[in-house]
């Protein structure tokens, strides 16, 4: 009677336990994601600003190009890339129309981090012909 | 002899449940130092974030606004880069000076004849320096020092027409 007792007693514990263990694991999950959108969130905020930054820079810059590896981008082939040390990559993508107003050029900003997309900022600049 | 068994065989059982109930408060204590940690740096990184966020935004918002020729000023002034921005209302001119003093970032609204104190002001937010660099005529950059020591820069370009900067 005693030794069926202390069984009851042990299975009703592993129970109990069994239970909280399985919702450390869940909520271990969700603080794993908690920091990793977090991290996701830091970093497209930063690649954002920078975006930004570049954005402003090329709006008010007569050379695109020189403009661009002024903050750092380089030439990869067709585009232009930024790699970030903060777990970034910005590419720039440059686009020229040429009207007898003046010339349109716009640069497609895109942030990458991996693989994965961040977001496209597009930047325009608008250089008229000056009239005589 | 039996009393020996019996006892071998209650001990067991109970060493087993008291190891396990150690295990399960270690884990528990554990998971609440992690859960803490990723808690506090979770907030922590998102209040700093939006903090610096509101800060520059405000000063792009502000510049954007007064974007007209001859209406954005970088200046010094008791030793403090500061910000001007100019307007005319009912034919007098007045100035808007946005500078960092006191370990916050402070607005200055008032005539631009009235002598300049920095404590005349309203904060707008935290921070321990705000910079301006002038990096072309029409291409202002300003740099953030927040308290926790993050720094953040913001380029601002002008439109209509460039920044004059007076010493």
């Amino acid at each position: 009677m005693r030794n069926y007792k202390g069984n009851t007693l042990l299975i009703e514990l592993m129970v109990v336990i069994l239970f909280f263990a399985l919702s450390q694991a869940i909520v271990l999950r969700v603080f794993a994601h908690a920091q990793a959108l977090n991290q996701v969130a830091q970093v497209t905020n930063i690649a954002l600003m920078r975006a930004e930054d570049t954005a402003e820079t090329l709006a008010v810059s007569t050379d695109t190009v020189t403009a661009l590896q002024s903050l750092g981008f380089s030439s990869t082939g067709e585009d232009y890339e930024l790699v970030s040390p903060d777990g970034y990559r910005l590419t720039a993508s440059i686009h020229r129309f040429t009207q007898p107003s003046g010339e349109l050029t716009t640069v497609e900003l895109h942030a990458y981090r991996g693989i994965t997309e961040l977001f496209v900022l597009p930047a325009v600049r608008y250089q008229g012909v000056s009239m005589p | 002899m039996q009393e020996k068994r019996s006892l071998t065989s209650h001990s067991m059982p109970s060493a087993f449940i008291f190891l396990l109930i150690g295990l399960f408060a270690v884990t528990s204590l554990t998971l609440m130092l992690i859960g803490t940690r990723v808690y506090y740096h979770v907030t922590d990184a998102a209040a700093q974030n939006s903090d610096a966020q509101i800060a520059l935004s405000y000063l792009c918002n502000k510049i954007r606004t007064y974007d007209e020729a001859g209406d954005v000023q970088l200046t010094n002034r008791n030793g403090l880069p500061v910000l001007c921005l100019y307007e005319t209302i009912e034919g007098a001119l007045y100035e808007t000076a946005i500078y960092a003093w006191d370990g916050a970032i402070r607005e200055r609204f008032a005539p631009v004849d009235e002598t300049f104190a920095p404590q005349d002001s309203e904060k707008l937010a935290d921070a321990e320096s705000l910079e301006f660099a002038l990096l072309s005529p029409n291409l202002i950059q300003a740099t953030v020092v927040m308290p926790g020591g993050e720094v953040r820069t913001m380029r601002i370009a002008l439109r209509t027409g460039n920044v004059k900067e007076a010493t």
